[in-house]
């Protein structure tokens, strides 16, 4: 629940925005305020004194991320305590815990199919490849609530270009690492591995991106460290995580949820309020953190960045 | 007091004891980071437990011969009525807001909010008819109308399954509590048939 300031009670820790993050701001804050003292200086004269820096106070401000529509980002500890994840568990809340000593270096993607340079890739390599960047982004899950997640990160189609796809490559595929003795939840009965894909288009996409970090700090584990794919305008599920394989292809891959109930998951996958779930309604989501239902948006709002690519695709067929 | 007497008593009591806990745990913050959800679950979860416990009374009677028991089939029926209420409040004041327009737009389009409404209305029949002078008013009728709870469980259970991500025909997915529920559901459904009832009746009649 979300609650309003109560100076009687303590601050729940999911509200607490991580040490770094704010420590971070603080100085930011604490040099606007010198700039601006400065400036103030310069323009008077001086027999004023300067305004007095921003005090520090012991309640951490309220997270500095938001994305362009203004909406504030998911707290640090919410994004990492709920997730699906279910190589793990299918159980949301049990996923940090259990994935806690999960393996992360070292770390090799193997990239190869309808490239002329297949190549397996460390992960320094990769984060070699290209500046990593900040991109807030919603997240919006198939089962009906969202996040706001500053991650960091940088567009696939960085990685993609160092291999030099061939014209003929028409789909990405994806693969998730199997590891059972650390990844309980693959008992299951489920059609393992993860494997998840893009059409090439969709993958050379500005706005797809790898992501290795968020909130400023590498990944952990149960948000798919140390490498996993951010695709905003599509369902969580399409944005697959611990990447181990990539392949260019000429025919469109097989995909984990599609594969397990083709009417409910579709190949493209994009969020889509007006195209109901079979059992269930896509109009509003419940942003995690708050109180009210969010309607919505058309591929997640950034319908004015990607619509064009599904111009002639009836998206209740190709759902 | 009579034995059956502290025994309905305290039964009467215990039911709340989920409720508490659910409500403590939202009040404190300690239901996940999506708490409307979770507890909107666990009322969901308790109603069809509830109901699933009230439906294993009659056939526990017939096992052990304890017949003294049958006073719990009173408040564990009445408990799945009131964590379905509670589900169905939580729905509707805290995930739907009142938003009422919302409401009949899944109504219409959404199976397993039709099949949960149908539920409700059943456990809320049996609900009303479980007042004693109703009961005693209703006479021989209102044994007949009990048996609407065997519709009403496989509502729930159909409701539940539909509201799930995993898919209970191809076994997969987060359904280990709903299939155990099911099962338990047809064993116990089964153990009504006459001649199965019979034979158990005879079988502790032998062995005594």
């Amino acid at each position: 629940m979300k609650k309003r300031p109560d100076l009687g009670k303590p601050i729940p820790s999911s509200e607490i925005t991580p040490k770094d993050v704010y420590l971070s701001r603080r100085q930011f804050m604490k040099a606007a305020g010198i700039a601006a003292a400065g400036a103030l200086l310069a323009a008077c004269t001086p027999q004023e004194t300067p305004e007095p820096l921003p005090v520090e106070t012991d309640t951490p401000p309220a997270s500095q991320y938001s994305d362009e529509l203004m909406d504030p980002a998911t707290s640090f500890n919410a994004i990492t305590n709920y997730n699906n994840y279910y190589e793990f568990t299918v159980d949301k809340e049990r996923v940090a815990r259990l994935a806690k000593n999960f393996t992360t270096t070292p770390w090799q993607v193997e990239v190869g199919g309808l490239v002329n340079k297949p190549r397996t890739f460390s992960l320094e390599d990769i984060l070699a490849l290209g500046a990593e960047e900040e991109r807030v982004y919603r997240m919006r899950c198939v089962e009906g609530w969202s996040m706001v997640i500053p991650w960091l990160g940088f567009p696939l189609s960085a990685l993609l270009n160092a291999v030099e796809p061939f014209g003929s490559a028409k789909y990405v595929g994806f693969e998730t690492v199997m590891r059972p003795e650390e990844m309980p939840g693959l008992k299951d009965y489920y059609p393992w591995p993860y494997v998840e894909g893009l059409r090439m288009d969709e993958a050379m996409h500005d706005l797809t991106i790898l992501s290795t970090g968020l909130y400023g700090e590498r990944l952990l584990p149960q948000n798919g460290a140390p490498l996993r794919l951010v695709v905003p305008w599509k369902y969580g599920f399409k944005s697959i995580k611990s990447i181990i394989k990539i392949n260019l292809l000429e025919e469109q891959p097989p995909t984990f949820w599609n594969m397990l109930a083709p009417n409910e998951y579709g190949f493209y996958s994009n969020v889509n309020p007006k195209h109901a779930h079979p059992r269930w309604s896509q109009a509003t989501e419940r942003r995690i953190g708050e109180n009210m239902r969010h309607p919505t948006l058309m591929f997640n709002g950034y319908e004015e960045q990607v619509a064009s690519l599904y111009s002639d695709l009836d998206l209740d067929i190709y759902f | 007091m009579k034995r059956t007497h502290v025994l309905a008593k305290t039964a009467n009591l215990l039911i709340w004891l989920p409720a508490l806990v659910i409500l403590v745990l939202f009040l404190a913050d300690g239901l996940s980071f999506n708490p409307i959800s979770t507890a909107l679950h666990w009322m969901g979860r308790f109603a069809a437990g509830f109901f699933v416990l009230s439906l294993a009374v009659t056939p526990l009677v017939t096992l052990t011969g304890v017949s003294s028991l049958a006073v719990l089939r009173r408040p564990l029926g009445l408990a799945a009525f009131y964590y379905a209420g509670l589900h169905f409040l939580i729905y509707l004041a805290l995930d739907l807001n009142f938003n009422m327009a919302m409401f009949w737009r899944l109504f219409t389009r959404q199976p397993y909010i039709w099949l949960g409404s149908g539920a409700l209305l059943i456990l809320l029949v049996l609900g009303f008819t479980a007042l004693k002078p109703v009961m005693r008013k209703m006479g021989k009728r209102w044994k007949v109308l009990q048996r609407l709870a065997y519709i009403g469980i496989f509502l729930v259970l159909i409701h539940y399954a539909m509201a799930r991500k995993g898919n209970l025909f191809t076994l997969q997915g987060d359904i280990t509590v709903l299939l155990s529920m099911l099962v338990i559901t047809l064993v116990l459904l089964a153990l009504r048939l006459p001649f199965i009832r019979k034979g158990i009746l005879r079988l502790r009649k032998v062995s005594r």
